[in-house]
C-alpha cells in the first residue's frame, strides 16, 4: 500500500497535476532552501474542489498558515479565477455549518475576488468582511489558516498554461531553437492534417526533445535544471511565491 | 426507523458531540480513546430510551460490572455527580421521519444525612434569627449515588417517561415499548446473537448465508442447526458436520452480523469493531455482504474500526451513492470533541490517492 498522503507544513501548495508538483518544487526551491512548502498535486483540475474538501477534515488541516492554489488558465484567467473562488468557498462552507454563510456565499465570492486583485491574488480569511464575526471566531478557534492565495497560469491574464510561460522562457533564453521549433510546427500545421491540441505544449516538447537527455516533461526537465529561473519570464510567479510563502 | 442525526452532552468522555447527516452505513473511525465506543452507547442508549438497564448492559459488555449505584457514575462526564442541574446526560436525535427523540439521564444523589438529636448536647442548639434557642441541623453532603433517573421523550406520541434506576432493582421495570429499537454487537456479545441464525433456517433461506460464507472459504457447503441451538457447518469432502465454534471468529462474527441484520430487520444494529477475527482479504466480502443484507432488510449500521483495509474495503464496494455510505471521524482538540463525516465520493477518492481520513 503507498503510503498516505499527510500534511507535514504549515505552508501548502496546490497543483493541477505531479508535473506540476515538480515544476514549482523546483522554482519554491530557487526561491528558498527551507523546504518548508508542501506542494500537493490534485491529479486533474476538475479534482481541486474534492481534494480541498479532504484536506480541509485532514486532523492536521488545523495547523496550515497558508494554502495557495496554481491552475492553468486555459481559456480565459478570469473564469478559471472565477471556479477557483468557488471552490474555495464551497470548501470553507462545508467546514462551517451557518446557513447565514449560505446566504452572503455570493457577495463573500465578489468581496474575495476584489480582495485578491488588490492584493496580487492573495487574501487574508479574516479580512473578508462579510464573513460573519461568529463564523470567523469559529475559523479563529479552530484553524490556524490566515491567508489564502490563487495563481492562475500563465500570468493570471488572458488565456494559457504553464507551457506558455516556458515557451516565453526558450523564446527569450535560445531564441534560435525558438525560431526552428515554432518554424517545425508551423510547416506541421500547414502541410500536415494534423489538429494540434495545444500548440504551446507541442512547441515546449519539441524543444525539451532535442536537449541532450531524455526529458519527456517540463516537471522532470525542471527537476533536471533545464529551466534558469533567475530569467525575467519568471518573475511574476516568484513574486506571488515569495510573497506567498515567503513574507517578501 | 434510521437516525438523521445526534446531539451528545455529558455522556462518558464527550462534553458535547453533534453529528449530521447518518447515512444507511456509518463506519466510524478515530484514535483510542477519542469515543467511538461511546458513541455506539450513547445511541443504544438513546435508541433504547425507555429501558434502564441498558446502562448496566454497557457496563457489562465493556468487562465493568454495575455492583453499587455509586458505578453509575462511569456514565457521567468526568465521573461528575455533585450537581444534578449541570451534569445531566443529554441524548437528542432526529430520526428518518424528522421526528425528535430525547433522552435525559440525571444522577440521583443519595439523601443527605442528618445528626441524631436525640443525643443532641447543648453544642447543638444555636440562637436562630429569632433569638429562640433551636437545635442546629447539621447535614452531611454526600457524593454517593442512589441511582439514576430516565426520562425519555419522543415527538410521536407525546407522553414523556420517566423512571428512577437503581441497585438492586427492587421490582422488575416494565418498560414501555418505543418506536426506534436496535442491537448492540462486539466481540463479547456476537456469538450469542448466533441464535438468530434459525429464522434463516425456518424460512428455508439459508442459502443467502452460505453464499456469503463461500466467499470466505469456498468449501462451505451449508449451515443448520443442531441440538442446544449449536451452529453447524457443512463443509465439502467432510462426512460429518462442523460446530461453528471451532470454525474461528471471523466466519462466527460474519454470521452473527447476518442474523442480527435479519432480526433487526427496519431498525439499527451498532457493531463494536465490525472486522474483528476478518482476514483483510475477506473484508470487501463483509462489506458486500453487509450491504446487500442492510438493503434488502431495511437496517441502519454504525460499526467502528481500526483498520484501514477496513476502511479501505468498504469504499471499493460502494454503489456510488452518496446516501448509502459514509466514514465519520471522531477527533479530539483538548477535551473537545468534534466529527468529521466524509461522503463516500470522498472517501473513494481520499483512498485511491492515499489521503489521510484516519
Amino acid at each position: 500500500m503507498a503510503e498516505e498522503i499527510e500534511i507535514e507544513e504549515e505552508k501548502i501548495l496546490l497543483v493541477e497535476g505531479k508535473d506540476d508538483k515538480k515544476f514549482f518544487g523546483k522554482l519554491i526551491e530557487s526561491l528558498s532552501k527551507k523546504k518548508d512548502v508542501q506542494i500537493i498535486s490534485v491529479n486533474g483540475r476538475e479534482k481541486f474542489g474534492e481534494k480541498f474538501s479532504i484536506l480541509l477534515k485532514n486532523p492536521k488541516f488545523p495547523n496550515v498558515k497558508k494554502i495557495a492554489f496554481l491552475r492553468d488558465a486555459d481559456d480565459s484567467a478570469e473564469d478559471a479565477l472565477k471556479s477557483m473562488i468557488d471552490t474555495i468557498v464551497k470548501g470553507i462552507y462545508k467546514c462551517d455549518k451557518g446557513e447565514e454563510f449560505q446566504g452572503v456565499k455570493n457577495d463573500i465570492i465578489k468581496e474575495i475576488t476584489k480582495n485578491l486583485n488588490d492584493n496580487g491574488h492573495i487574501c487574508k480569511i479574516l479580512d473578508i468582511k462579510l464573513i460573519k464575526d461568529n463564523i470567523k471566531k469559529e475559523i479563529e478557534n479552530n484553524f490556524k489558516l490566515g491567508e489564502l492565495g490563487i495563481y492562475i497560469m500563465p500570468n493570471n491574464k488572458g488565456n494559457g498554461a504553464l507551457e506558455d510561460l516556458c515557451k516565453e522562457y526558450m523564446e527569450l533564453k535560445y531564441p534560435k531553437i525558438a525560431c526552428c521549433v515554432n518554424r517545425y510546427i508551423k510547416c506541421i500545421k500547414e502541410k500536415c492534417e494534423i489538429k494540434i491540441k495545444n500548440e504551446s505544449k507541442s512547441i515546449i516538447h519539441s524543444y525539451l526533445s532535442v536537449n541532450q537527455d531524455d526529458r519527456p516533461s517540463i516537471g522532470i526537465a525542471a527537476e533536471k535544471g533545464i529551466f534558469d529561473f533567475t530569467n525575467d519570464c519568471f518573475n511574476d510567479i516568484k513574486n506571488f511565491l515569495k510573497k506567498m510563502y515567503f513574507n517578501e | 426507523m434510521f437516525l438523521k442525526s445526534i446531539n451528545i452532552e455529558k455522556f462518558r468522555s464527550f462534553k458535547n458531540l453533534e453529528i449530521e447527516e447518518f447515512k444507511k452505513i456509518n463506519l466510524l473511525v478515530g484514535k483510542n480513546g477519542y469515543g467511538k465506543t461511546s458513541l455506539l452507547e450513547a445511541i443504544f442508549l438513546l435508541i433504547g430510551g425507555t429501558n434502564p438497564t441498558l446502562t448496566t448492559l454497557i457496563q457489562n459488555i465493556r468487562g465493568m460490572f454495575v455492583n453499587t449505584n455509586n458505578d453509575f457514575r462511569y456514565l457521567f462526564n468526568d465521573f461528575r455527580i455533585d450537581d444534578i442541574n449541570n451534569n445531566n446526560i443529554k441524548f437528542k436525535a432526529t430520526t428518518s421521519d424528522n421526528k425528535e427523540t430525547r433522552l435525559h439521564i440525571r444522577p440521583n444523589i443519595r439523601m443527605p444525612e442528618y445528626t441524631n438529636l436525640n443525643n443532641a448536647t447543648d453544642q447543638n442548639f444555636v440562637n436562630n434569627r429569632d433569638g429562640k434557642f433551636a437545635p442546629k441541623i447539621i447535614v452531611k453532603t454526600s457524593n454517593e449515588l442512589a441511582g439514576i433517573h430516565y426520562e425519555y421523550f419522543d415527538s410521536s406520541d407525546d407522553k414523556p417517561f420517566s423512571i428512577d434506576y437503581n441497585i438492586p432493582t427492587p421490582t422488575p421495570i416494565s418498560f414501555r415499548p418505543r418506536r426506534i429499537k436496535g442491537s448492540y454487537l462486539n466481540s463479547a456479545t456476537m456469538p450469542s446473537a448466533l441464535k438468530s441464525v434459525g429464522e434463516f433456517i425456518i424460512s428455508k433461506s439459508e442459502n443467502e448465508l452460505v453464499s456469503v460464507l463461500k466467499e470466505i472459504d469456498s468449501d462451505i457447503t451449508g449451515i443448520k442447526m443442531g441440538p442446544d441451538n449449536t451452529v453447524y457447518i457443512d463443509i465439502e469432502g467432510k462426512t460429518e458436520s462442523v460446530p461453528i465454534n471451532i470454525m474461528g471468529d471471523g466466519i462466527i462474527n460474519l454470521i452473527s452480523i447476518l442474523a442480527s441484520i435479519r432480526k433487526i430487520k427496519n431498525d439499527i444494529l451498532l457493531i463494536d469493531e465490525i472486522e474483528s477475527g476478518l482476514h483483510f482479504e475477506s473484508l470487501e466480502s463483509l462489506w458486500k455482504a453487509v450491504l446487500k443484507a442492510c438493503q434488502l432488510y431495511n437496517v441502519q449500521i454504525f460499526a467502528t474500526t481500526h483498520s484501514y483495509d477496513c476502511i479501505r474495503a468498504l469504499s471499493k464496494i460502494y454503489n456510488k451513492d452518496n446516501e448509502t455510505i459514509s466514514l465519520i471521524r471522531l477527533d479530539k482538540r483538548g477535551d473537545k470533541h468534534t466529527a468529521v463525516t466524509y461522503t463516500a465520493n470522498e472517501l473513494e477518492t481520499a483512498i485511491e490517492n492515499n489521503m489521510r481520513i484516519r
